[in-house]
């Protein structure tokens, strides 16, 4: 219960602040967040979209770790909570690439450009699906547990590549400025108190989701002998 | 009309607040609904 | 790999006789490298018949020869593990073999497969498409061997994941896409060096990506692979 008031007070709070706070071109408040030049008032997406990246990333992380485990231990519940984490990994890909795609247009000009950053959202989108497509495609639960973790592990060992794929093509004569935008952003204090007070927001909303989803599914599996996934 | 180009940052974090509103209170909805559901299948 | 003690040498030869069957009943059926020829021809008359008279930029040229070879690998590929399930020889290959065995042969065929394949594609394709041209060979060869390693990798242990799965066929490109895109990223941009007569040199980096990502595809898929073979 203290959970879900504390997180709704302090989401509403870091939405309010992340779209109120003045960005001014030289904080002299403690309050006053930078001025990112060119982008201004829209560089406010940032507190937003860094987050949806972020827990992307973890959602498929932590499905990989719940498929290894399920493969050493045959719980079901531990491919019910892979597939749960896989969910809301790909909701929250699904956001990230269309708040990236906003970010990119303010700062680009066009909505998409296979930019490094870009091709690797788009990459984890398209590893999900084929993740989600996989296990629809399994009716025997034990097969489709072992199979999702088997392609997470594939899939997973994969990304780091994109990790790496994007210096190297950094190095070639590509104008875009890619990398985190932080790179070119100088946060001051109540900028990176409020980003990283967004971040943890997001992730724990991400965690109610995510035991919600698991609870759900728990329900189903041991008093009806299915589950959604 | 000039009303929105002034002040587009609050409409913004207006329809933000609502939208967040609308998916804490449906959150909480499932949350009961999952409650109810837990206690009345372990009985 | 989870299996008794084997001494290497039998180790090797359940490795070569995995490949020596799959290659007798290639060689039967010719159902694998039919399926591939009729697609490459057909796709690369299709190329043909839209750029028409049109010279299109090499860059472009070298993502399509890569494009034609993506989906011939998986038309050709898919059914590697499939073929056991539907003549019924998987058990007998269950109860014969390791499973290390059964993978390393099946990565051998494929690879081998795969290479084929890409030679054909690449000489029609260099003969009927306008504007494709190699400056730097030794980049091309270099990045068709390490290419057809790598397809072959990621494409081996898919199909072991999809031969348990009931819609098989269509699901392949589906998985198989976004593991292949590092390869096909590092491949392409080698490829599009090659053609621009870059130096050697200059691909060191694509072919660093190449092999540690065949290292680490192979890596992953022994550790993995006894979980998709055993019901």
């Amino acid at each position: 219960m203290a959970f879900r008031v504390a997180l709704g007070f302090w989401l509403t709070l870091v939405v309010i602040l992340s779209l109120s706070l003045p960005m001014v071109a030289r904080p002299e408040h403690w309050y006053d967040l930078p001025i990112v030049p060119g982008l201004e008032d829209k560089a406010r997406i940032m507190f937003f979209h860094v987050p949806t990246a972020w827990l992307s990333v973890l959602g498929f992380v932590l499905s990989l770790v719940y498929g290894v485990r399920y493969l050493r231990k045959r719980e079901p519940e531990d491919d019910l909570k892979s597939a749960a984490s896989a969910g809301i990994g790909f909701l929250f890909c699904v956001l990230a690439t269309v708040t990236g795609a906003i970010w990119a247009k303010f700062s680009w000009g066009t909505w998409w450009n296979w930019d490094p950053r870009q091709t690797s959202i788009f990459v984890l989108l398209l590893i999900y699906g084929a993740y989600f497509a996989l296990r629809s495609a399994i009716e025997v639960e034990e097969k489709r547990g072992t199979l999702a973790a088997v392609y997470a592990v594939i899939a997973g060992v994969t990304m780091p590549f994109f990790m790496f794929i994007m210096p190297r093509i950094l190095s070639s004569l590509h104008p875009e400025p890619i990398l985190n935008a932080q790179g070119k952003i100088q946060m001051n204090t109540a900028m990176l108190i409020l980003f990283l007070a967004s971040l943890v927001g997001f992730t724990a909303l991400a965690y109610w989701m995510w035991r919600l989803n698991v609870r759900m599914e728990v329900l189903l599996h041991r008093h009806h002998g299915q589950s959604g996934a | 009309m000039e009303f929105f180009a002034q002040n587009s940052l609050y409409v913004v974090l207006l329809i933000a607040l609502v939208v967040w509103a609308g998916i804490y209170g449906y959150l909480l909805r499932v949350d009961a609904k999952v409650k109810k559901l837990e206690d009345h299948l372990h009985q | 790999m989870g299996e008794p003690e084997v001494p290497r040498g039998s180790w090797l030869r359940s490795v070569g006789a995995v490949f020596a069957k799959d290659w007798r009943a290639e060689l039967r059926t010719r159902y694998a490298v039919s399926a591939l020829l009729m697609f490459v021809v057909t796709t690369i008359a299709i190329i043909m018949f839209s750029l028409g008279s049109e010279e299109a930029p090499a860059d472009v040229l070298s993502g399509m020869l890569w494009v034609v070879i993506f989906f011939g690998a998986m038309s050709g590929l898919a059914r590697t593990f499939v073929v056991e399930e539907e003549r019924g020889t998987a058990m007998t290959l269950q109860l014969l073999t390791s499973p290390g065995a059964v993978y390393f042969g099946k990565l051998l065929f494929n690879l081998v497969l795969v290479f084929g394949l890409n030679v054909i594609t690449i000489t029609l394709y260099s003969i009927f498409v306008n504007g494709f041209v190699i400056r730097t060979p030794s980049i091309f060869l270099l990045t068709v061997l390490l290419g057809s390693a790598g397809f072959a990798a990621a494409a081996t242990i898919l199909a072991a994941i999809i031969a348990r799965a009931s819609t098989k066929g269509t699901l392949y490109p589906v998985l198989a896409f976004p593991v292949l895109l590092p390869l096909l990223l590092a491949v392409i941009n080698a490829t599009r060096l090659a053609s621009e007569g870059a130096a050697f040199s200059e691909a060191r980096g694509e072919f660093q990506l190449l092999v540690s990502y065949i290292a680490v595809v192979v890596a992953a898929s022994t550790l993995v692979f006894d979980y998709v073979w055993k019901d």
